[in-house]
C-alpha cells in the first residue's frame, strides 16, 4: 500500500512543485491541500482547496462523523480560538470541514509548508497521531520574525505544534534553535538542483563589457531591490558598462520601475523579465557574469545554487544560508548587508583583473557540482518521512 | 475675495497654514472638510462638509436647478458614479453655491473634476492644486491613479504648482502655460528661524530626515548611506522624524548595519519641536525620488539648517548647489557620502552654506509673500471670468 502524506502548500514554486512529482514517482500517495489547486493540475489529480474544502462540510455523512467527534470539534474550535485568528464558530466550521477529509484521506503524515499554517492541522494530529512535519525555508523563522510586530506571536504559536522540522538549509536550523527548538527536531534537507537544466550551457560567456548583471527575485521589500538603484548610479559613476536584468514579480514592481526609470542612466542598461520556466532561467544565468542578490534574509537561496551551476559568480549581501553556498574570495562574494560601495569596488576588481572571474566561475561551478541534487534530495526527504512515520514505507 | 478651498482631506499642517496664510492677507475662507474637522478646530473657516449630509440641503437645487441638473448628469455619465454618490455630490455643490464662492481651489487634484459644473453651469473658476504624488508617482504605479488624473486633465483649465518641476512635468499633459500658476507655499519665517547660535566645530554631525515611511522616500538608501559614513570614521547622530520607534522592520536593518546607537526614531513633532529639532541639527538629508517641492527642506534651511539631497522635484529651486546645500543625482550614495564627509572636516564651510540657506528661505520662500501673489492670481482669474462672461452678456 501506498503511503500517505497530506502537503499543505502555499503559492506553488518549482521546487516544491519537483519535490511532489519525486514522491508521486516514487510511488508516494500525496494529497495536496492548497490555495491554489489549479496550479498543481499537472501534477496530482489528488487536491483540494480550503474553499472546496468548505463545501463539503454540510453533509448526511459528516453530521453522523460531527456526532461521533462532537468533543474533539468542540476542543478544536476553541484550540483555534486561542490563536487569535478564528472565533468559536469559525473554529467550528474549520474542524467539522477536516473531518471528512481525514477519515477518506487517512494521512500517515502532514507535511506543512507554511509554519503559520500549522495550528490548523495540529489538532488533526494529534487526534489521530499522525506526524507532523513543517518545512523551515526562511522568511517564517527570520524575516517575518525580525520584522514585523505579530512574527513573533505567530512563531510562538505554531513552532510548538509541530513534531519534526525539515529545514532548507544549517544555518536556518541554527535560528530555529536559537528560538528554542530542540536540535533533534531539526533535520536540514537541502533542496537541491535539475543539474540537467542547470549546467554551464553550450556556449561559454566571454569575460568582457559590457558587464552582464542578473538579480531575480520577486519585488518584496525582503529582497532589498533599493539596494541596486544605487549601485546602477555607482557603476554608472564609476563609468562601467554593464547591461542587469531583473527576473520577478510582484505588487512592488511597478515601484521599482519608478525609481530605476528616475535615475539619470540609459534605459538600454535595465531588462525586467516576468518570471521564467527553470530552462528559460538557466539561459538567464549561463548568459550572465554575476549573480547580484540584496536580500535581507533567506533560507537558503535556491537562485544563488542554480546561478553558480551555470558559471555565473555570485556577488550577494550576507544573509542566512549565503555562507552554505559561497565560499568567499573562492567562488563569489559575500558582502556586509547594505555595503553598496562593497559590492561596486568587488565588481570594479573582477573587470580591474585583481579577481578572476575564471576562477570564480570554475570554483562556482564546482562548488555547485557538489551539492546534493533535486533527486538525492527527494530521496532524503522520503527518508525523513519513514524515519517520521516509524520506519513503515 | 470668497475662496472655496475643495477637498482639503485630513489637512496638513502645511495645507491649513497656507489657507491661515491667504486669510491673513484677507481671503474670506470656505474649505471643503472630510474627516477630522478636529485638525480644523482653532481656525476661523467657514466649513461645508462633502461627505456628511443635512436635510437643509434638498432645498437648494430648488435654487440652482441648472446646476443641480448638470451636476448630477456629470457624474453619473462623465464619472460613472451611483445614482446614490452623483446626487450627494450634486445636492454638495449646490450648497457650495449658494456660499457664493468667487473661485474654487481644490487641494486634492484627483478631485478636482467634481467641481467642474461649477465652472460649466456657475461660472466659476476652478483651479487644481498639484502638489507631488498625483502628478509624479501615483499615475505610474496605480492605474486608477491614472485615470483619475486624465480626468481631472480632462475637464480642469486651471493648475496651481508648486515647482516650476512640476509646472514643466504639467506641461507635459498638454495643459498650456498660460493656465499654470507656479506658486511656491513657502515657510512662515515667524516660526521656522534660527533660534540659538549655532556653533560649527568638528564635532559629531547631527542630521536629521523629516520623511514618512512611504517607498518613495527612499528610507534604506539613507540607511546605506549611513552605513557607509560610519565605515569611513565619520561620527555622526541621525534623528527620522515621522517613524514609529518601535517599528521592526527598519530596527532590524539598523541593527544588521550596526547602526541603533547613532539613529533615533521620533513619531511625530509639532512645530516648535521640529523648529527646535532643525535648530539643533547641523545637516537635513533627503533621499526621497518625489516631491513637489518638499517643504521640510524649506523650513529647515530656515533654521540655518543645510540640505544635502538627491535630486527629485523642486530641489533645484529650493537650493542653490553648493551655496546654500548640495543636491547630488538621485540614488548616487558616495556622492553623498563625499559631500557630508567634506562639510564634517570643514567647519567654516558648515558656516557659511548654513547663513547661506538660511538668508536664500528668507529671500525667496516667504509664505507671507507667496500667499500675496496668490490672492492677486485668484483676482486675476476671477476678473478675467467676469470680463468674459460681461463680454458675452454684452
Amino acid at each position: 500500500m501506498k503511503p500517505i502524506v497530506w502537503q499543505i502548500t502555499g503559492q506553488p514554486s518549482p521546487f516544491i512543485q519537483q519535490k511532489l512529482e519525486g514522491l508521486i514517482q516514487n510511488e508516494w500517495d500525496v494529497f495536496l491541500i492548497t490555495p491554489h489547486p489549479d496550479d498543481y493540475a499537472s501534477i496530482s489529480e489528488n487536491r483540494i482547496s480550503k474553499k472546496q474544502l468548505d463545501k463539503q462540510r454540510w453533509t448526511l455523512a459528516n453530521f453522523f462523523r460531527i456526532f461521533l467527534h462532537l468533543t474533539w470539534v468542540i476542543k478544536t474550535a476553541k484550540f483555534y480560538r486561542t490563536t487569535g485568528q478564528h472565533d468559536f464558530l469559525d473554529g467550528v466550521k474549520i474542524a467539522v470541514a477536516f473531518l471528512p477529509l481525514v477519515q477518506k484521506k487517512k494521512p500517515q503524515l502532514i507535511h506543512v509548508q507554511w509554519l503559520y499554517e500549522t495550528y490548523l492541522f495540529a489538532p488533526l494530529a494529534q487526534r489521530w497521531g499522525i506526524p507532523l512535519l513543517v518545512s523551515i525555508r526562511g522568511s517564517q523563522a527570520n524575516y517575518y520574525l525580525d520584522t514585523t510586530k505579530n512574527g513573533k506571536l505567530k512563531f510562538s504559536i505554531n513552532a510548538p505544534l509541530a513534531t519534526h522540522f525539515h529545514t532548507v538549509g544549517s544555518e536556518i536550523a541554527h535560528r530555529m534553535q536559537q528560538e528554542g527548538v530542540p536540535v533533534d527536531k531539526l533535520t536540514t534537507l537541502y533542496n537541491g538542483i535539475n543539474p540537467n537544466i542547470f549546467s554551464e550551457g553550450k556556449q561559454e560567456l566571454t569575460f568582457s563589457l559590457p558587464l552582464k548583471l542578473i538579480t531575480v527575485g520577486n519585488y518584496h521589500p525582503r529582497k532589498n531591490h533599493s539596494a541596486s538603484i544605487s549601485l546602477m548610479m555607482e557603476l554608472e559613476k564609476a563609468g562601467v558598462d554593464y547591461q542587469w536584468s531583473f527576473i520577478g514579480e510582484g505588487e512592488d514592481q511597478l515601484k521599482f520601475q519608478y525609481l530605476v526609470n528616475s535615475l539619470p542612466i540609459s534605459s538600454a542598461r535595465i531588462h525586467f523579465f516576468q518570471n521564467q520556466s527553470l530552462e528559460e532561467m538557466a539561459k538567464h544565468y549561463q548568459n550572465s557574469h554575476f549573480l547580484l542578490s540584496f536580500s535581507t534574509s533567506e533560507g537558503l537561496c535556491n537562485g544563488v545554487l542554480e546561478a553558480m551551476a551555470c558559471g555565473c559568480v555570485p556577488l550577494v549581501f550576507d544573509a542566512t544560508g549565503m555562507k552554505e553556498l559561497i565560499d568567499p574570495e573562492v567562488n563569489g562574494s559575500i558582502l556586509p548587508w547594505g555595503d553598496v560601495l562593497g559590492m561596486r569596488d568587488d565588481l570594479l576588481k573582477f573587470i580591474q583583473g585583481e579577481k578572476s572571474w575564471w576562477n570564480n566561475r570554475k570554483e562556482a561551478l564546482h562548488k555547485a557540482k557538489k551539492f546534493p541534487n533535486q533527486d538525492t534530495s527527494t530521496l532524503n526527504w522520503i527518508h525523513l518521512y519513514q524515519k517520521l512515520m516509524g520506519g513503515e514505507a | 475675495m470668497k475662496v472655496f478651498f475643495g477637498s482639503i482631506g485630513n489637512p496638513t499642517t502645511f495645507i491649513c497654514r497656507r489657507i491661515e496664510a491667504l486669510q491673513s492677507g484677507g481671503i474670506e475662507v470656505m474649505v471643503d472638510w472630510n474627516y477630522h474637522p478636529k485638525s480644523l478646530h482653532g481656525k476661523d473657516f467657514q466649513l461645508i462638509s462633502s461627505v456628511k449630509f443635512n436635510l437643509k440641503r434638498l432645498f437648494f437645487p430648488w435654487l440652482f436647478p441648472k446646476l443641480f441638473l448638470h451636476s448630477f448628469r456629470f457624474f453619473r455619465q462623465k464619472l460613472k458614479y451611483s445614482p446614490k454618490a452623483s446626487l450627494k455630490k450634486a445636492l454638495f455643490l449646490c450648497e457650495v453655491a449658494f456660499r457664493q464662492p468667487q473661485v474654487i481651489h481644490v487641494q486634492w487634484t484627483a478631485a478636482a473634476m467634481e467641481y467642474y459644473p461649477m465652472e460649466k453651469v456657475m461660472n466659476i473658476p476652478v483651479i487644481a492644486a498639484v502638489r507631488g504624488t498625483q502628478l509624479t508617482t501615483s499615475p505610474k504605479i496605480s492605474p486608477r491613479s491614472k485615470k483619475l488624473l486624465e480626468q481631472t486633465l480632462n475637464y480642469i483649465q486651471w493648475y496651481q504648482t508648486v515647482s516650476f518641476d512640476l509646472l514643466k512635468k504639467l506641461e507635459t499633459h498638454d495643459v498650456p502655460t498660460k493656465n499654470i500658476i507656479n506658486n511656491y507655499n513657502g515657510v512662515n519665517l515667524e516660526v521656522f528661524k534660527n533660534l540659538h547660535q549655532r556653533t560649527f566645530k568638528q564635532q559629531p554631525l547631527s542630521m536629521i530626515m523629516v520623511a514618512r515611511n512611504y517607498w518613495s522616500k527612499c528610507i534604506e538608501s539613507s540607511f546605506f548611506m549611513m552605513y557607509e559614513l560610519d565605515q569611513r570614521g565619520i561620527p555622526f547622530e541621525f534623528t527620522w522624524v515621522g517613524a514609529d520607534p518601535k517599528d521592526p522592520y527598519y530596527n532590524h536593518l539598523l541593527e544588521r548595519l550596526n547602526l541603533s546607537s547613532k539613529v533615533q526614531f521620533i513619531d511625530r513633532m509639532d512645530a516648535d519641536e521640529l523648529v527646535e529639532a532643525y535648530n539643533k541639527s547641523d545637516l537635513i538629508i533627503s533621499t526621497s525620488v518625489a516631491e513637489g517641492l518638499a517643504n521640510v527642506i524649506l523650513e529647515a534651511m530656515a533654521t540655518g539648517c543645510i540640505p544635502v539631497v538627491w535630486d527629485c522635484e523642486g530641489m533645484k529651486e529650493a537650493i542653490d548647489q553648493g551655496i546654500s546645500g548640495f543636491v547630488l543625482p538621485f540614488g548616487q550614495i558616495s556622492g553623498m557620502v563625499d559631500t557630508i564627509h567634506e562639510l564634517y572636516l570643514d567647519p567654516e564651510k558648515r558656516k557659511m552654506l548654513s547663513l547661506q540657506s538660511e538668508q536664500r528661505v528668507n529671500r525667496l520662500f516667504n509664505e507671507k509673500i507667496h500667499a500675496e501673489k496668490m490672492i492677486i492670481e485668484y483676482e486675476k482669474l476671477f476678473n478675467l471670468y467676469h470680463q468674459n462672461s460681461d463680454d458675452s452678456s454684452n
